[in-house]
C-alpha cells in the first residue's frame, strides 16, 4: 500500500447503551431523515417544533414579566434581548444570560426559556435570552458577536434590571454553548465583562468533528455528525473545519483557557459532542481553573428535551440546579 | 437541535397515537430498564398519576404523568381503571376512570406485560403471594438447600446476615425461622410461639446454621401433646429445657432399643385399663409431691392414693419414688417419640 492511497475503513465502534427511558422516547417516533442539502437542513430545524412555551407559561403564575430591551451593535444591528424579570422588588438580583439552542441556523430567545426559567426562579434571578441574529442569512462571526455584545448590554443595564454584577451567569445550550463558551472567550480577551459562571448544557464546541465520539455516534445519535456537518457549514461556510476558524468562533479549538470563569460542562454518554466536551473541561483543569463536568449516562443530545420525565432528565435539572446554587452562594 | 426528535408527551386517542405505545415498551425492554421506568411510562403516555401494587411492597410503586415518583398509603379508588396479573400478585391502577379509551387500554396492557417482565427477570420465577413466604422458610431450613440459596431465602425475609434465630416447628404447619435476641433463661421464646399453638422451638442458632436448629424443633415438637385431660402434657417443648434429652430423641428412631423396652409396652397396657390412667401418669411424672400432684387433677389426695396403688400393681413399679418417678418420666418421653415416628 503506498503512503497516498485512503486508510482501509474501519468498523464503526460501538455506542454506549441508550437510557432505557430516553431510547424509548425516541422509539416512538418516526426514523430520522438525512439531509441533502443546506436549503432542506435549515428549513427542517426551522419548521419543527421547537417546544416554545406560551407567554403565559412563562410568566410562572404571575411570579415573572416578560419585556423585551434593545442594544445597538457595532455593526449598528438593533439587537433584541428579551427580559424576564422577577416581580418581587428584592434588588440587587442574579441574572442567567441565556444563549438558545437551534444549530446556528433555527430557534428564538424563547426557546427553552422555561426550563431556563425555573432555574432562575429558585434563585430569584433575572434572565436575558439574546436574539443573536441566525446564519447561514448571518455567518461567523456575527452570532457570537451579537452574543457577546447581549452580555455587554445585561452589564450596562444592571442597574436599570435590578442585577447584581458580580453574581450574572451565562447559559448556553448546544449551539448556544458555543456561542456562549465563545462570548467568555472574547470577553477574556477584551477585558470584560467578567461573568461570575458559565454553564453549558450539550455545547457545540468545535467544527471540526473529527473525534472519538463524533465518529462513534454516527446514526446514533439524533444530532449525528451528518447534521453537525452542516450546521458548522451554515455558519463558517467554506472555512469549516479548515485553518482560518478562531478560537471564539470554534471554542473547542481553544488551548488554552486559563482566565474564564468556573464552568459546568454537561453532556450525554451517547451525543456526538462527548469527546469535545470532556476535552474543554480537562483543558480548564489544565489551566488551573474551576469546571465541573457531567456525562450523564445513556443520554443522546437532547434527551431531556425529548424525554423530559425520565429520571435522567429529572437527574440533570437537579445538578444543573444544584451547580446553579452554588455558584451564586445561595 | 433537540427539535430533530419530538418531545414524547402523553398520547392523544382521538389522534390514532395508541400505536406509539408498543415502541415505547418493546424499548424499555430491550434496554433492560427497571419497574420504576416502566410504570413511568404507564403514567407519561397516558397523561394520569399510575401505581403498581405487588406483594412484599409495603407502598404503591407510584409516578404521576410528569414523571415524579410519589409514592402515597391512600387509594387505590374502586373507579380507576385496574389490570392485573392472574394469580392477582400484580396490580396496575391508573388513576382515572374508566371505562379505558384506546390508548389507555394499550398503556395498561403493554404495561402489565412489561411489568412481569421486569418483575420475573429481577425476583425469579414468579410465585403466587401466599405460596412464597412458605417456600422461603423452607428453602432456610433445609439442610440439603446450599448455603448460597439460603443466604437469598433469608435476606428476601428481611434476615440480617449475622442474626440469631429459632426455628419454630408447628404441629401441621411449616417450620419457620423468627429471629430473636436471646435473652437469659430463654424468655425470648415467648416471641416465637403463637398463643394456642402447638409446637417445637429450636435452639439460638446464627441464621445459616437455621437447619439445625430446624431438625432440633422437629424433634421437640414430637414431645408435645395435645394438652387436654385425656391427653396432657405441655403444647409447647423447647430444646433449651430438653438438655441431654434431645440427644435420646435424636437418637430413637435409629435405636430399635429404646422402643423395645418392656416399660413402654408397660405404660400403654395401663394406659388401656381406665381413662384416668394417662393423666394420673402425667400429673405424677410432672410435679413433685402427692398433693401438688392431686391438685393438677383437680381430686382429693386419697383418691389420688388408690390410683397409684392401682398403678403399682399394673406398672410392677413405684411411680411415687425418687427413681420410680423418673423411669415413669423416660418412659412417657420414649412413648411420645415412638407414637410419632414416620
Amino acid at each position: 500500500m503506498t503512503s497516498d492511497s485512503p486508510p482501509l475503513p474501519t468498523r464503526r465502534p460501538v455506542a454506549p447503551p441508550l437510557d432505557p427511558e430516553a431510547s424509548a422516547a425516541l422509539a416512538t417516533q418516526p426514523p430520522r431523515q438525512h439531509t441533502e442539502d443546506m436549503a432542506t437542513f435549515v428549513s427542517r430545524l426551522r419548521g419543527a417544533d421547537s417546544f416554545e412555551a406560551s407567554d403565559e407559561e412563562l410568566a410562572l403564575g404571575g411570579r415573572y414579566r416578560l419585556r423585551e430591551v434593545t442594544t445597538t451593535c457595532p455593526d449598528g444591528h438593533a439587537l433584541r434581548l428579551l427580559v424576564a424579570e422577577p416581580a418581587s422588588i428584592d434588588w440587587p438580583r442574579p441574572a442567567l444570560y441565556y444563549v438558545h439552542t437551534g444549530g446556528m441556523v433555527s430557534g428564538t430567545p424563547k426557546t427553552g426559556l422555561l426550563d431556563v426559567l425555573t432555574m432562575a426562579d429558585e434563585v430569584g434571578g433575572v434572565v436575558v435570552s439574546v436574539d443573536y441574529r441566525l446564519a447561514p442569512e448571518n455567518p461567523d462571526p456575527t452570532p457570537v458577536e451579537d452574543t457577546y455584545a447581549g452580555l455587554c448590554a445585561t452589564f450596562e443595564l444592571a442597574a436599570p434590571l435590578g442585577i447584581d454584577p458580580e453574581r450574572v451567569v451565562m447559559v448556553g445550550a448546544s449551539a448556544g454553548g458555543g456561542l456562549a463558551a465563545g462570548a467568555a472567550l472574547l470577553a477574556r480577551d477584551r477585558g470584560g465583562p467578567v461573568a461570575a459562571a458559565l454553564m453549558l448544557l450539550n455545547p457545540m464546541l468545535d467544527d471540526r468533528s473529527d473525534t472519538f465520539s463524533a465518529e462513534q455516534m454516527v446514526d446514533v445519535d439524533p444530532w449525528d455528525r451528518d447534521a453537525n456537518v452542516w450546521a458548522w457549514r451554515a455558519l463558517l461556510g467554506d472555512r469549516a473545519a479548515g485553518a482560518e476558524v478562531s478560537e471564539a468562533s470554534a471554542p473547542g479549538r481553544a488551548t488554552d483557557l486559563a482566565g474564564l470563569p468556573q464552568v459546568l460542562v454537561c453532556v450525554g454518554s451517547v451525543e456526538t459532542f462527548r469527546d469535545e466536551s470532556v476535552r474543554f473541561a480537562q483543558r480548564i483543569w489544565e489551566a488551573g481553573g474551576a469546571a465541573e463536568l457531567r456525562v450523564w449516562p445513556g443520554g443522546f443530545h437532547g434527551y431531556e428535551f425529548v424525554a423530559p420525565h425520565s429520571r435522567l432528565a429529572q437527574e440533570t435539572w437537579a445538578a444543573r440546579r444544584s451547580w446553579l446554587r452554588r455558584v451564586l452562594a445561595e | 437541535m433537540h427539535q430533530l426528535a419530538g418531545r414524547l408527551t402523553a398520547l392523544d386517542p382521538d389522534a390514532g397515537e395508541a400505536l406509539r405505545v408498543i415502541p415505547y415498551f418493546d424499548e424499555l425492554l430491550n434496554q433492560r430498564a427497571g419497574l420504576e421506568s416502566v410504570v413511568r411510562g404507564i403514567a407519561v403516555l397516558s397523561g394520569a398519576p399510575a401505581r403498581l401494587i405487588t406483594e412484599g411492597r409495603r407502598l404503591p410503586l407510584r409516578v404521576l404523568p410528569d414523571g415524579r415518583r410519589d409514592d402515597v398509603v391512600t387509594g387505590p379508588d374502586d373507579a380507576w381503571q385496574q389490570v392485573s396479573s392472574a394469580d392477582g400478585g400484580i396490580v396496575l391502577c391508573l388513576e382515572r376512570p374508566g371505562p379505558s379509551g384506546p390508548v389507555d387500554a394499550m398503556v395498561l396492557e403493554r404495561g402489565l406485560q412489561a411489568v412481569r417482565t421486569v418483575h420475573e427477570r429481577t425476583h425469579g420465577r414468579y410465585r403466587a403471594p401466599g405460596d412464597r413466604a412458605g417456600e422461603l422458610h423452607e428453602v432456610l431450613t433445609d439442610p440439603d438447600a446450599g448455603a448460597v440459596s439460603r443466604a437469598h431465602a433469608a435476606r428476601q425475609l428481611g434476615l440480617a446476615t449475622d442474626q440469631l434465630v429459632r426455628v419454630v416447628c408447628p404441629l401441621g404447619g411449616t417450620a419457620r425461622v423468627v429471629a430473636v435476641v436471646p435473652t437469659m433463661a430463654g424468655a425470648d421464646v415467648a416471641a416465637t410461639a403463637v398463643p394456642g399453638e402447638r409446637c417445637g422451638v429450636g435452639p439460638v442458632v446464627p441464621v445459616e446454621r437455621a437447619p439445625e436448629s430446624a431438625r432440633d424443633a422437629r424433634l421437640a415438637l414430637r414431645l408435645t401433646a395435645p394438652g387436654t385431660a385425656a391427653e396432657p402434657g405441655s403444647r409447647v417443648v423447647v430444646v433449651d429445657d430438653l438438655g441431654a434429652a434431645i440427644a435420646i430423641a435424636a437418637s430413637f428412631d435409629a435405636t430399635p432399643a429404646w422402643r423395645e423396652h418392656p416399660d413402654l409396652a408397660a405404660v400403654r397396657a395401663a394406659a388401656a385399663h381406665a381413662a384416668w390412667v394417662p393423666g394420673t401418669l402425667s400429673a405424677v411424672a410432672s410435679t413433685d409431691s402427692l398433693r401438688s400432684a392431686a391438685a393438677a387433677l383437680v381430686v382429693h389426695h386419697s383418691t389420688l392414693q388408690k390410683r397409684l396403688a392401682t398403678l403399682e400393681k399394673l406398672l410392677a413399679w413405684d411411680v411415687l419414688s425418687t427413681h420410680g418417678r423418673f423411669r415413669l418420666q423416660v418412659a412417657l418421653m420414649l412413648l411420645r417419640l415412638d407414637d410419632t415416628r414416620d
